[in-house]
């Protein structure tokens, strides 16, 4: 087993980067902004993932290297990774960082599986192929049972992963596979283009610096369609999506930054006005486009003259303090 | 022609069931209820055969196919029937079971005459070379034979050779077989309307001798079409079904001429009324889903060009249509003395089946575009890519100088020069044109030409000039059309060269004036064909002189085993020999992206980003290579030149979002957001999954344009989509201010 070694005592980094007001409260504890140090409290992600069987060095290296990127952009938002490669990933071993997961998840964490390698599907069972006997989708539900994190999410990059998705169906699970059912049987792109979309800042789609579950699948459903167009090759593989992948973040495309406590009122400005937009969104139908998009101009320039106060911060702390204390003197 | 063919099968079929049969053929031409009375008749006949014939000239295939099969299981040896059941499968388009029964029918009897024939009208339909030698054989062996000197005309005639065709005719036209002499005429008329002298008198006396004779029409429309004089042709067409309402063929071939001159609703009717007769006509079938499918199209109308495009490309592609079609005309116009004052009609398909039904039917037409005249038609690069070569754009480029030689000469303009002046066009003013390096001596200083093009030369393959047409319409060999293509381009790049630019627009003077080439060559440049044929030889010597595909291949396969071996030292040295062996050789097997590599591997980013200049300015396309020498360009500082390559990338694959967006970026850079705003504009029509950083784009554009609304509607967008957009956000408080 490789333990992912950067993860213990990870400091929950708190950015400037509000919570949108799509990612849930404790999905991730970078989230909760105003939640300054690590606390026993405070919920957490825990994440296992697993590079199966590559068969041919081309695939193992390629699913080795699946496997590191999604751990490596992990990591930074304050999760904790574990990560089982080609060797170690045998069926106890998963097993066994599973159980470890139930025992330390509570219902505010989060849990993310992300499996990378081949698959098979013998018409009854979906198997993970890894050294020795290949555990199944069944076994992965069982085992994934127990764990008491409300939010949980399940990325199987792998060929015939769409026979997994009903056996993992859970209330609360979004389960993520290369694949619409077991018959799609020929290797995955899928979980190349997965991880390509973890650090890719066309990936970030509401350019909040952070890549969720969502918007990572969007970027790979996306490519994989356009590499068989591309190629003119029959599509062997359509990647399925069954619940709210926005609920989990999988990567950044930029390192977190800290809240000083001298702007925590313009980071919870933000956040107010970054809500107020969704609600407004919410609201469009009801509005004329004129008086939609006055609103949200209105909005946005707070929004706007805030974010400038926040980078000018970073460039003067001292300075915009000062302001600061002034406007409270006031 | 099928009609033609089978009333050809027909008179076989007289001859092997004279007795039953003849009477009611005899009607056909002088009383045609009776004769519907009579083949009614025969449909109780004993003989299986003759039902079939009956069933046949009823119009009832399906019963005339069963009736042929009983005929065959009950007398399998016998090679006449299964002939005539070949001849229905012919009539009805399936042309490769109509090929086996003429096989069968050989192998029982193998000097069947109608037979061999057979086999010749099946390549003639395909235009394929040898259904002349299956003439020639036939003829070798039986002197006399009219059926045989009648395809012998019509092979003549299909290139060019209407002294050989009229010869040919002779004998048929004084044949007491009717039929045979009808045919004879319509080939006749046919040889009057290409020397110019239209009516033919051949048209009365067919129609004396057999009023309802469309047929004779038909014929002549099909050498209209392959010489492409589509209107000519469609005014035949009319002709042909106006004295013969049933003659479907005509119908069908009408309608799809129409659509080649751009009138639409006029070919739906007439593909509507073939289709209504003959459902089994597969190219119609296809061209009215066609048309149904181009319903949803954006039809762009404007003075120039009107374009007709598939809606998910119409807004990334027309910008960049329109400017190569308007300026096409424009350089090309100039240089030929010709620019049209009607509006060139461009349709650009997505689907290369859709494109293919669009075109079918012209022969030694290759898969790049087709022009009719004034109407282009092309793959769009969605179709192909530059990848496989299709360099989509200078295709485009190609098409438009057809329309120029075409216009110019009223289309009489022979095959060879119309694409000769196309692909030089290409070469010297297209968007992939070649920039010599002036340094260079010898083969480098040309455009390379594919390797099977210098082995043609050196191995005395091409084809005389006087008979470069051959090389298009049926070519003998794999490979001869696109040898033939270069020829012709070559042709005119020696013809330029030796007797200057003008000499090729009094060649196409020489055409319009109604001379065949031959005439044209020796009113132009004053000498025989013959001459220009070994003046060429001897330019091709001296273009091609050093280059050596063995040496290339070879240089080039070293040089891929030493870049395994990471000896960039070596691959250099192996790819600059490449390069010597064979210039400017920008396909697949470039040596110039190879040699870019191993320098900048060595740390000569200077030698790297010059060896894909060369690459660039000899025509190389590769979007990766471009991509990556517009980045080192820009790394140093050179963006003006990345600039102009990345107006090459986005041009040859213009449906790339990210091309369409850096050349936006780079022209916002250069001080050119009008430009810029048409490549956002273009991107963002291909839905980019960056929705967000699109519309900031497009906001950047408009607001260096000052077109504030348009600026603030489009920041507003991507903010809504991304709110914590922080570059948008300053977009929007700069736009505000």
């Amino acid at each position: 087993m490789t333990r992912y070694a950067r993860h213990t005592g990870t400091v929950l980094a708190v950015w400037i980067a509000i919570a949108a007001g799509h990612i849930g409260q404790g999905a991730e504890s970078a989230t909760n902004a105003e939640a300054a140090p690590s606390s026993p409290a405070a919920p957490r992600t825990r994440m296992l993932v697993v590079t199966g069987l590559g068969g041919e060095a081309e695939y193992a290296r390629a699913f080795e290297a699946q496997g590191e990127a999604s751990a490596r952009n992990a990591e930074a938002p304050g999760t904790e990774v574990t990560l089982l490669t080609e060797g170690d990933a045998t069926r106890e071993a998963i097993r066994d960082a599973l159980v470890g997961i139930v025992k330390q998840s509570a219902k505010a964490d989060a849990v993310i599986v992300q499996l990378y390698g081949h698959g098979t599907f013998d018409g009854e069972h979906y198997r993970f192929n890894v050294p020795g006997p290949d555990p199944t989708a069944a076994d992965l539900a069982a085992w994934l049972a127990p764990v008491a994190a409300r939010r949980q999410l399940v990325v199987i990059a792998t060929s015939a992963s769409g026979a997994a998705q009903e056996p993992l169906h859970q209330e609360g699970r979004t389960v993520i596979t290369a694949t619409r059912h077991g018959r799609e049987r020929d290797a995955s792109l899928f979980g190349g283009f997965w991880t390509d979309a973890l650090d890719a800042p066309g990936a970030d789609i509401d350019k909040d610096r952070r890549i969720s579950a969502e918007e990572a699948f969007r970027f790979a459903e996306r490519a994989v369609a356009g590499f068989y167009e591309d190629q003119q090759l029959m599509v062997t593989e359509h990647p399925r999506l069954e619940g709210d992948a926005g609920l989990f973040i999988v990567g950044r495309i930029a390192p977190s930054e800290r809240v000083e406590p001298g702007v925590v009122h313009l980071a919870s400005r933000v956040e107010e006005l970054t809500n107020a937009i969704d609600a407004l969104k919410a609201d469009r139908r009801v509005l004329t486009d004129d008086d939609y998009f006055a609103r949200l101009q209105d909005l946005l320039m707070e929004l706007a003259t805030v974010d400038q106060q926040l980078k000018a911060h970073q460039q003067d702390p001292d300075e915009v303090d000062a302001a600061f204390r002034e406007d409270v003197d006031r | 022609m099928r009609t033609v063919s089978v009333l050809l099968a027909m008179a076989v079929a007289m001859v092997a069931h004279a007795d039953p049969l003849g009477e009611c053929r005899q009607l056909e031409i002088s009383d045609r209820e009776a004769a519907r009375t009579c083949y009614l008749d025969l449909l109780s006949n004993p003989s299986a055969a003759i039902r079939a014939e009956a069933a046949w000239a009823l119009g009832n295939v399906q019963v005339a196919n069963r009736a042929f099969r009983t005929a065959v299981e009950a007398a399998p040896g016998d090679a006449a029937v299964k002939v005539r059941w070949g001849e229905l499968f012919l009539s009805t388009y399936q042309v490769a079971d109509a090929e086996a029964l003429f096989g069968e029918a050989l192998a029982i009897d193998p000097d069947n005459v109608a037979a061999r024939l057979g086999l010749a009208r099946v390549a003639l339909g395909r235009f394929e070379a040898r259904a002349k030698k299956i003439v020639e054989d036939v003829l070798a062996a039986n002197p006399d034979n009219l059926r045989a000197k009648l395809l012998a005309a019509r092979l003549a005639l299909e290139v060019g050779d209407d002294e050989a065709a009229a010869k040919m005719l002779e004998a048929p036209l004084e044949s007491d077989d009717i039929r045979l002499r009808l045919e004879a005429m319509a080939l006749g008329a046919a040889i009057d309307h290409l020397r110019g002298s239209a009516p033919s008198p051949w048209e009365a006396e067919a129609l004396d001798i057999h009023p309802g004779y469309g047929e004779l029409f038909e014929t002549v429309a099909h050498f209209y079409i392959i010489t492409r004089r589509y209107r000519e042709a469609i005014t035949a067409l009319e002709r042909a079904v106006e004295v013969h309402p049933t003659l479907w063929t005509a119908h069908a071939t009408l309608g799809i001429n129409l659509l080649r001159v751009n009138r639409f609703d006029e070919a739906r009717r007439a593909l509507t009324r073939a289709h209504d007769g003959d459902p089994y006509n597969v190219e119609v079938v296809n061209t009215l889903r066609l048309l149904d499918s181009l319903d949803g199209w954006d039809a762009l109308v404007g003075d120039d060009v009107i374009l007709r495009m598939h809606p998910d490309e119409s807004g990334a592609l027309s910008g960049y249509v329109r400017r190569l079609v308007v300026d096409a005309v424009a350089t090309v116009g100039e240089r030929y003395g010709y620019v049209p004052d009607y509006p060139v009609v461009v349709e650009l398909y997505p689907r290369h089946q859709d494109f293919a039904v669009r075109t079918s039917g012209l022969p030694g037409i290759g898969v790049l575009g087709v022009a009719f005249g004034d109407v282009v038609l092309m793959d769009s690069p969605a179709a192909r890519s530059i990848e496989e070569g299709f360099d989509w754009a200078s295709a485009l480029w190609h098409e438009v100088a057809h329309v120029i030689t075409l216009g110019a000469t009223n289309n009489l303009v022979s095959r060879w020069f119309s694409e000769g002046v196309s692909v030089f066009e290409e070469w010297q003013t297209g968007p992939s044109r070649f920039h010599a390096d002036e340094a260079a001596q010898g083969a480098a200083r040309y455009r390379a030409m594919p390797i099977g093009v210098v082995e043609a030369h050196r191995e005395a393959e091409m084809l005389p000039v006087a008979v470069l047409d051959e090389g298009f319409i049926r070519p003998k060999y794999p490979g001869q059309v696109m040898v033939s293509y270069n020829q012709a381009g070559l042709l005119c790049e020696f013809i330029a060269h030796a007797y200057g630019q003008a000499a090729l627009s009094r060649v196409l003077d020489a055409y319009r004036d109604g001379r065949d080439t031959v005439g044209a060559l020796e009113s132009a440049l004053g000498v025989a064909p013959e001459a220009v044929d070994e003046a060429f030889a001897a330019y091709l010597d001296e273009r091609f002189a050093g280059i050596d595909p063995a040496a290339f291949e070879a240089a080039m396969e070293e040089a891929a085993n030493l870049a395994s071996k990471d000896d960039w030292v070596a691959v250099a040295r192996s790819a600059r020999r490449a390069a010597e062996n064979y210039p400017n050789a920008v396909g697949p097997n470039s040596p110039y992206p190879v040699l870019a590599d191993a320098a900048e591997r060595q740390g000569h980013r200077h030698a790297a980003v010059a060896a894909l200049m060369r690459y660039w300015h000899a025509g190389g396309r590769s979007p990766t290579t471009l991509d990556r020498l517009a980045g080192w360009l820009d790394d140093a500082g050179r963006h003006e030149d990345a600039l102009a390559v990345r107006r090459s990338l986005a041009l040859v694959a213009p449906l790339a979002i990210e091309n369409r967006m850096r050349l936006g970026d780079g022209l916002l850079a250069a001080g050119e957001p009008r430009d810029a705003l048409q490549e956002y504009l273009a991107a963002k029509s291909l839905d980019p999954h960056d929705a967000a950083d699109a519309h900031y784009r497009l906001a950047r554009a408009y607001h260096r344009l000052d077109e504030t609304a348009d600026a603030r509607r489009h920041i507003l967008l991507a903010l809504e989509i991304a709110p914590r957009f922080e570059d948008a956000l300053s977009l929007l408080l700069e736009i505000n201010e």
